[in-house]
C-alpha cells in the first residue's frame, strides 16, 4: 500500500511499489487527464509536478511519490482556471488536446521558477512535451501571454 | 436537398420527446423512403433538434482528431438557423447510417456537409420565420430571424424561437429551404474557437482510453511481429505471475482479405493497464514467422528500383514517349526514395468494447469512421447492425491511423470471449510496430527538353505496394486512385506523356497516412520540375508558371465517378488556374526572387490534393558549422469557401510541422520483416525547439464549394525543403528523410 496525496487529498493505493504513477493516477484513482504517450519519459503527456516540480509520471514509481504532494492538471485551478489554462483557451492552443495537460503541466512549472521567460527559455523547458498537431507556436504564445498576466497581478 | 419532418412516431421512438426534429432527405424521395444517397442508404437522419425552450441541439457526425469538425461543422448549422451560440449544445453522433458517411477521412468532412447541413438550419429557420409571419398574420417575406428570435422589421415585434417551436413543428417542410446569401453569413468566415477547449486544459476531456466501466478489464495484446506470422505455442506461467493478470484469449488469425480484422495474437486481461502491460510482456510465445520475415529494406528498395527500369502499366498514355524521349534536347533522369512511416498519434489506438450476456455490443472509441465500424464490428459478431452502439470519444490524433480499426475488433473479441467489458490498451512500442504503414515508394522521372527548355515527353514510373491489397491480395501494383493523388492529375500540358505503375510486393501491413501517396508524388514532381527548370536555366516560379500553361480545367484521370459506388478522393476537376494562383500568391508574400541574407536559401513547391491547392516556401539558414536550421514556412492555400479561418491556419501550422518531420526525420526500416524501430527515442517527432522561426498561413479568399485542408499543407513541404537544400549546396537531394542525406552530403 502506498500512501499519496493528489490535488490536495490523501489515497491509499494497492499497488506494487514499482508501478508507474501514471497508472496509479488513471487507474487506481480515476483521474484520467494525465495521459499516457510514450511509456519512456520521451513525450511529457504524462507530465504532472510533485512537490511543485514536473515529473513524467509514466517513469516516476508510485512508491516515490509516497509522502509528497502531487498535483495533476484536475488540480491545477481552483474553483478558477490557473493563469496558464486560461491563457492556453485565449489563444486556441489546441488542436487534438491529447498532449495538452502535459504541456500545460511543463508550462505551469517553468512559469513558478521563471517569471518572464524568454524563447530559448521557454523551448528549453517545453522541448520534453511532444505535440503531433504541430501547435508548439501557440504553445509559446499562450505562455508568454500567461507570463504577462502574472506579471501583471503582481503589479 | 430537401429537409423532411420525422414524422411523430419517429420523433417519439428515437426518444428525443416533443422537440421539432428535423431529418434531411434527397431532393425527389417521399416521406418514408428518404435517404441521402451518400454511402449507404439509411433512414432520415436527426443534426438539429431544438427544445421546447429554444435551446438547440447539433449534433456531428464526423469525429475529432483536432482538425475541428465539432467546432467548424455545427456553426454551419447555426449560421443557416441564425440561433444564438450560447444556446446550442453539441452532440456526438454514434456510427449510425442514419447520419449518411461518417468517415473522417480524405480531408472531406466540411465539403461533404456543407450542403446537407445548411440545408438543415436554413429549413429550420424557414418553418420558424413561417410561424412568427402566421402569429402576426404577414407575409413571411416581412419578417428576418435574427439571433434566435423572428423579427418583424415594420412594427418592430419579434418572437423568440422558444415561443415558435410548437407552431413550426406543425407545419410542412420546405420544398427547398431558402439558404443564406453569404452576405449573411454571421459564423461562417469568422475565425472561432475549439469548442472542447476548456475541457481539454482541465483534463476532463473523454479520450479513447478514459472511457470507464464498472466491472472494466484491462488488455494488452502480443502481435504478430511479422505480417502473417502465425502462433506455433505459446506459455502463459510467468505471466500469470504477475499480480493483476487474470486470463488470456487467444486473437484468431483472418485469412486475407483481411481488412481490418486484427492479427493474430494472444490478449493478456488484467485488472489494471499496468497489470496487462507486464504481463503481455511476461509471455512466452512461438512464433512461426512465415515467408514475409525474408522483407528487408534494402533488398526491398532494390527490387522497386529494379522494377522500375521495365515499361510499367500505363495510367496516362499521350502522344509518342518513345519518340519524344529518343529525340534531340537534353534529357533529364532521375530517381526518388522516400521511407516507410508511421503515424505517431499522440494517442495510441485503443478501444473499450462490452459484448454483452445477449450479444448486443458498445464501444467507446477513438475511430474515424464509426459508421464502418458498426458495420464490421456487427459482422464479426454476426449480429444485425443495429445491435451494436459506437460511441465516437475524441481522438488524440488520428493521420489515418485510427481509421483503420484492427484495435476495435481486437477489444471485441477479447470482450466476446473473456464475457467482459474490457479496454485494450496499445503502447507506442505496438503503435509504431504494428502499424498500417505509410509504405516505401520508388519513382523514375525521365524527360528530354524541347528548345523551349519545357518537356517535349515526360516519362513517370512508380513502384510501390498498394494499399488496395487490403482488399485484393493479389494487388502487385498501385492503382488508379494512388496514382491519381498528383500524378496523373498534374496540371502540367506536356504533350508526350507516359505515367505508368510497376510492380510492387506486399511484404508488410500497409494504409494511408496524412495525405497518402501525395507525400511521394509532391516530392518527386517538384523535384523533378526544379531539374527541369535548372536545365532550362530558369528560376522554380518562373518556370512552373511556364510549364503549367494557359489556365484550364481538365478532368482528372483514373478518378471513379462521384456517387456511383466510387469516390473521387482528388476532385473530379483540375483547375490549373487555382494551381497557378496560389504559387502566384506564395511567391508575393515571401517576395520570392529578392535578395536573401548571406546563407539564406529558399525552395518553393506546389500541389493540389483533396480538391485543395497548396504552395509553400521554405527558406533555409546555413550555419557555419555545416548545420541548417529552418527559417520559415510559407504555405499559401486555396481551399475554397472558408468556414473557420483560425482553424484553416492551424491545419497549415499543423501540417507543416508534420511535413518537417517527415521531411527531416522519419524513416522505419524492416529487417527480418520486422520494424527495427519502437518508440520516440529511434522514431524522431520535431520537438519546439527545432521548428522554425516562423510558419505562415496565406490564405485565399474564395466563393468555390470548401474544400479540404487537414492533408493539402503536408506533402509541398518535403520538396520545398529538399529544394532549399539544393539551392544551399548544387547537390539534388532526391531521397527522404533530408536531415540523413544532408549529413551523408556534407561526410562525403
Amino acid at each position: 500500500m502506498v500512501t499519496v496525496t493528489v490535488n490536495g487529498e490523501t489515497h491509499e493505493i494497492d499497488a506494487d511499489e514499482d508501478m508507474p504513477l501514471l497508472w496509479a493516477l488513471r487507474d487506481s484513482l480515476g483521474l484520467t487527464g494525465t495521459k499516457y504517450g510514450c511509456g519512456i519519459g520521451a513525450c511529457g503527456a504524462c507530465t504532472v509536478h510533485m512537490d511543485g516540480q514536473p515529473v513524467r509520471a509514466c517513469l516516476t514509481p508510485v512508491s516515490s511519490a509516497a509522502g509528497k504532494s502531487v498535483t495533476t492538471i484536475e488540480g491545477l485551478g481552483t474553483d478558477q482556471l490557473h493563469v496558464v489554462q486560461q491563457a492556453w483557451v485565449d489563444e486556441n492552443v489546441p488542436q487534438c488536446g491529447y498532449c495538452q495537460a502535459g504541456q500545460i503541466m511543463s508550462a505551469a512549472a517553468l512559469l513558478a521558477r521563471n517569471a518572464e521567460p524568454s524563447d530559448a527559455d521557454i523551448d528549453n523547458a517545453m522541448a520534453g512535451n511532444l505535440c503531433r498537431c504541430g501547435t508548439y507556436y501557440r504553445i509559446r504564445r499562450a505562455i508568454h501571454v500567461a507570463a504577462g498576466r502574472m506579471n501583471d497581478d503582481r503589479s | 436537398m430537401i429537409v423532411r419532418k420525422v414524422s411523430r412516431r419517429e420523433v417519439l421512438k428515437s426518444g428525443a420527446g416533443g422537440l421539432l426534429v428535423l431529418g434531411i432527405g434527397p431532393v425527389g424521395c417521399s416521406q418514408e423512403t428518404a435517404s441521402i444517397a451518400v454511402g449507404e442508404r439509411f433512414v432520415p437522419n436527426v443534426f438539429v433538434s431544438m427544445h421546447p425552450d429554444g435551446n438547440v441541439e447539433i449534433t456531428v457526425s464526423r469525429s475529432e482528431m483536432g482538425q475541428g469538425v465539432r467546432t467548424s461543422l455545427p456553426r454551419i448549422v447555426a449560421d443557416e438557423l441564425e440561433a444564438n451560440l450560447d444556446r446550442v449544445t453539441i452532440k456526438q453522433a454514434t456510427g449510425n447510417p442514419v447520419y449518411g458517411d461518417q468517415n473522417t477521412d480524405g480531408s472531406k468532412s466540411v465539403r461533404m456537409m456543407w450542403e446537407p447541413l445548411r440545408n438543415a438550419g436554413a429549413a429550420a429557420r424557414n418553418m420558424l420565420e413561417q410561424a412568427a409571419a402566421a402569429e402576426w398574420g404577414v407575409a413571411v417575406s416581412e419578417v428576418t430571424a435574427r439571433d434566435h428570435g423572428v423579427e418583424h422589421g415594420a412594427s418592430g415585434r419579434r418572437l423568440e424561437y422558444a415561443d415558435l417551436v410548437a407552431s413550426a413543428a406543425a407545419l410542412d417542410m420546405p420544398a427547398e429551404p431558402r439558404l443564406k446569401e453569404p452576405s449573411e453569413f454571421r459564423y461562417i468566415g469568422k475565425s472561432a474557437s475549439g469548442v472542447d477547449r476548456e475541457a481539454i486544459v482541465t483534463g476532463n476531456a473523454v479520450y479513447g482510453y478514459d472511457a470507464n466501466l464498472p466491472g472494466l478489464k484491462f488488455a494488452c495484446i502480443a502481435r504478430a511481429p511479422v505480417l502473417d506470422a502465425r502462433i506455433r505455442s505459446y506459455d502463459t506461467k510467468a505471466a500469470e505471475e504477475v499480480r493483476g493478470v487474470e486470463s488470456f484469449v487467444q486473437i484468431p488469425f483472418t485469412p486475407h482479405p483481411r481488412i481490418f480484422a486484427p492479427e493474430e495474437g494472444i490478449a493478456v486481461i488484467a485488472n489494471s493497464s499496468w497489470a496487462a502491460m507486464r504481463g503481455r510482456d511476461a509471455l512466452e510465445i512461438d512464433w512461426d514467422l512465415g515467408e514475409n520475415a525474408a522483407y528487408n529494406t534494402a533488398d526491398y528498395r532494390q527490387t522497386l528500383r529494379n522494377n522500375l527500369q521495365v515499361a510499367g502499366n500505363p495510367y496516362v498514355s499521350r502522344g509518342d514517349i518513345d519518340a519524344a524521349l529518343d529525340g534531340d534536347g537534353q534529357l533529364i533522369e532521375a530517381t526518388y526514395e522516400t521511407p516507410m512511416l508511421a503515424h505517431a498519434p499522440m494517442e495510441p489506438p485503443n478501444a473499450t468494447a462490452w459484448v454483452r450476456d445477449n450479444g448486443d455490443c458498445e464501444l467507446w472509441v477513438p475511430a474515424q469512421d464509426s459508421q464502418d465500424v458498426q458495420g464490421q464490428v456487427a459482422d464479426w459478431l454476426g449480429i444485425e447492425r443495429d445491435r451494436v452502439t459506437v460511441n465516437v470519444t475524441l481522438l488524440g490524433g488520428g493521420f489515418g491511423r485510427k481509421s483503420q480499426f484492427d484495435f476495435v475488433i481486437e477489444a471485441v473479441e477479447i470482450s466476446r470471449q473473456a464475457g467482459v467489458p474490457v479496454k485494450v490498451l496499445w503502447t507506442r512500442e505496438d503503435d509504431i510496430q504494428n502499424c498500417y504503414f505509410h509504405a516505401e515508394a520508388l519513382q523514375l522521372m525521365r524527360a528530354r527538353l524541347g528548345d523551349d527548355g519545357l518537356p517535349d515527353g515526360w516519362l513517370m514510373r512508380c513502384a510501390y505496394p498498394s494499399i488496395q491489397w487490403m482488399w485484393n491480395l493479389g494487388q502487385d501494383e498501385p492503382v488508379d486512385w494512388e496514382i491519381g493523388m498528383g500524378w496523373t492529375n498534374m496540371p502540367f500540358d506536356v504533350p508526350n506523356v507516359s505515367i505508368e505503375s510497376c510492380k510492387a510486393p506486399v511484404p508488410i501491413r500497409i494504409g494511408w497516412l496524412r495525405s497518402v501517396t501525395n507525400v511521394w508524388h509532391a516530392f518527386s514532381i517538384n523535384g523533378f520540375v526544379d531539374e527541369m527548370a535548372e536545365a532550362a536555366g530558369e528560376d522554380p516560379v518562373a518556370y512552373r508558371l511556364r510549364l503549367l500553361g494557359e489556365d484550364r480545367q481538365f478532368d482528372a484521370p483514373n478518378e471513379p465517378p462521384e456517387g456511383e459506388g466510387g469516390e473521387s478522393f482528388n476532385g473530379l476537376i483540375v483547375d490549373s488556374g487555382r494551381y497557378r494562383r496560389v504559387l502566384e500568391l506564395v511567391a508575393e508574400k515571401t517576395g520570392w526572387g529578392k535578395a536573401l541574407p548571406e546563407n539564406h536559401f529558399r525552395g518553393v513547391a506546389v500541389h493540389n490534393s483533396f480538391y485543395s491547392y497548396a504552395a509553400t516556401v521554405v527558406e533555409i539558414a546555413v550555419a557555419d558549422d555545416g548545420g541548417f536550421r529552418i527559417v520559415s514556412v510559407d504555405t499559401a492555400v486555396d481551399c475554397g469557401r472558408i468556414v473557420n479561418p483560425d482553424g484553416v491556419v492551424a491545419q497549415v501550422e499543423g501540417a507543416t510541422i508534420y511535413g518537417l518531420t517527415l521531411a527531416l526525420y522519419g524513416d522505419l526500416t524492416v529487417e527480418g520483416g520486422r520494424v527495427q524501430q519502437s518508440n520516440f527515442g529511434d522514431y524522431r517527432i520535431m520537438r519546439i525547439h527545432e521548428t522554425p522561426d516562423a510558419v505562415r498561413a496565406h490564405l485565399t479568399e474564395s466563393e468555390e464549394v470548401p474544400t479540404g485542408i487537414g492533408e493539402p499543407p503536408t506533402p509541398t513541404v518535403a520538396p520545398a525543403l529538399a529544394s532549399a537544400l539544393y539551392a544551399a549546396t548544387g547537390q539534388r537531394f532526391r531521397q527522404l528523410p533530408l536531415l540523413a542525406a544532408w549529413d551523408r552530403a556534407r561526410s562525403a
